[in-house]
C-alpha cells in the first residue's frame, strides 16, 4: 500500500516516462529530489560505460548466422541495457537495419543496393599514372551481382593526385572476383587497413566513421581492361555506425584494444539499465519500504535493548505539588 | 600500495571505478526504498559503506590467499 503522502499522479504515465528517460517519471510526479538522483546516477553510469567502451558497448545482435551457431549472439546483455530506455533504444532500429542490409545483399540480380556520391581519400596504383595518394569525389552504384550473388560496383572518381594533377578514373569491380572490397554501409567498426605498397605487414586499423573502399580502375575506352586500383576510405555517417551490431572481428579488435575496460563498459551499461528498473517501479508503485519517517530497524533494536537494561521507573512517593 | 596489493597494479587502477559505481547503486537503491530525503541519504551512505567494506574485505582475502604465490 502506497503511503498517502506520496502523490503518484498517473502511475502508468509516470512509469512510462521513468522508463523512457530516467528521472522523468519522478519529475512528472514532482518528486524532484528522486528525479535528480535517478537522472544523474542512472544516466551517469550508462554514459560513463558508453565512454569506456568507445561508444560500442550498446548493441543488439541476433542475426541469422548466429542462430546457426557461426557467430555469437548478444541478446541478454542488451536486455539489461535496454532498461535504461531511450538511450539504448536506437540499437533495436540499428539491428533491424543491419539485418535488412544482409538480406538485401541476397536480392534479385542487378538490384540496386546503394548509390554513392561522396568524398574519397586514399591511394591510387595505376599503370600509367603511377602510385600516389588521391582525393576526390566518388560517384557510382553498387548492385547485386548478375547471378543474384556477390556485389558489383560501377562508377567514377574525379579527383586530384598528390602532385595536383586532376584525374578522372573509371571504376568497375566485382566482389567475388576480388577487385571490389567495400565496407558495409551499416557497420559499427570497419577494417580500413591500407595494404603496404611494399607488401610488408601492417597494423590493422579500424574505424567507425570511415568505410573501406577498394576497387579496380579500368580504361575508360575498354571497361574490361585492368588499369590499376584505388584503395582508401569514404565517410560513414553517424547514424550508420551508432549502436550497430558488432561483428566477431570488430569485437575481437575492441577486446584486444581495450581489454578489461571493454568488459567494464559492458558491466556499467548493464547496471545502469537494471537500476532504472528500480526507478520505474518506484514511479509506478511508490517507495518499497515506506515514506522514511518510520522508526528504523536498528533504532528499534537499540530502543528495546535500552528499555531492557533500564530498571522500571519507580513511582515517586508523593506528587511534587501535592 | 601496488607492491602491497599486486591486484591493484594488474588492474591498472581500474579497481577504483567501483567507488562511483557503488555510490550510484547505493543512491538509486535507497531512493527506490524511501521517500524522505534525509532517510535516503543516510541509508545510501550506509549501503555505500557496506558495499565498499565488503569489496575491501574480499580484496584483502584474495591478497592473503595469493600471498607469496
Amino acid at each position: 500500500m502506497t503511503d498517502p503522502r506520496v502523490n503518484l499522479r498517473n502511475p502508468v504515465v509516470a512509469a512510462l516516462l521513468a522508463y523512457l528517460l530516467p528521472g522523468a517519471g519522478h519529475f512528472y510526479q514532482r518528486r524532484f529530489f528522486k528525479a535528480a538522483i535517478y537522472f544523474v546516477c542512472v544516466l551517469g553510469v550508462f554514459f560513463w560505460g558508453c565512454s569506456l567502451g568507445e561508444a560500442k558497448a550498446v548493441h543488439l545482435r541476433m542475426d541469422k548466422t548466429a542462430r546457426q551457431g557461426q557467430t555469437r549472439q548478444r541478446t541478454l546483455g542488451y536486455l539489461a541495457q535496454v532498461g535504461v530506455g531511450t538511450p539504448a533504444l536506437p540499437a533495436l532500429v540499428q539491428h533491424k537495419r543491419y539485418q535488412n542490409q544482409l538480406d538485401a545483399a541476397e536480392g534479385a540480380p542487378s538490384a540496386l543496393l546503394e548509390s554513392f556520391e561522396t568524398e574519397f581519400s586514399g591511394r591510387l596504383m595505376h599503370t600509367t599514372l603511377g602510385h600516389g595518394t588521391v582525393t576526390g569525389r566518388l560517384v557510382g552504384e553498387l548492385r547485386v551481382g548478375d547471378y543474384g550473388f556477390s556485389q558489383q560496383f560501377e562508377g567514377t572518381l574525379s579527383g586530384t593526385l598528390e602532385n595536383g594533377k586532376p584525374v578522372e578514373l573509371k571504376l568497375m569491380g566485382v566482389q567475388s572476383s576480388g577487385d571490389l572490397n567495400l565496407g558495409p554501409r551499416v557497420c559499427a567498426l570497419d577494417n580500413v587497413t591500407l595494404s603496404d605498397p611494399h607488401g610488408d605487414p601492417v597494423t590493422p586499423e579500424y574505424s567507425a566513421e570511415r568505410r573501406r573502399f577498394f576497387c579496380r580502375v579500368v580504361e575508360a575506352a575498354a571497361p574490361h581492361s585492368d588499369a590499376g586500383m584505388i584503395e582508401g576510405t569514404i565517410p560513414r555517417p553517424f547514424l550508420d555506425h551508432f549502436q550497430v551490431p558488432l561483428t566477431d572481428e570488430a569485437l575481437q579488435h575492441l577486446n584486444g584494444k581495450l581489454g578489461k575496460q571493454y568488459e567494464l563498459a559492458l558491466v556499467y551499461t548493464w547496471i545502469a539499465g537494471l537500476l532504472n528498473l528500480l526507478a520505474v517501479w518506484d514511479a509506478a508503485a511508490g517507495p518499497a519500504y515506506g515514506y522514511g519517517d518510520e522508526e528504523e530497524e536498528d533504532e528499534k533494536i537499540a530502543d528495546s535493548s535500552e528499555s531492557a537494561e533500564k530498571p522500571p521507573a519507580e513511582p515517586s512517593p508523593e506528587p511534587a505539588n501535592a | 600500495m601496488s607492491n602491497l596489493f599486486p591486484i591493484l597494479a594488474v588492474t591498472g587502477g581500474m579497481i577504483w571505478y567501483v567507488i562511483p559505481l557503488s555510490a550510484a547503486i547505493s543512491l538509486v537503491y535507497s531512493a527506490s526504498r524511501y521517500e524522505l530525503r534525509e532517510r535516503i541519504v543516510r541509508r545510501s551512505v550506509r549501503l555505500f559503506g557496506t558495499i565498499t567494506g565488503f569489496m575491501a574485505c574480499v580484496l584483502v582475502a584474495l591478497w592473503l590467499l595469493s600471498y607469496k604465490l
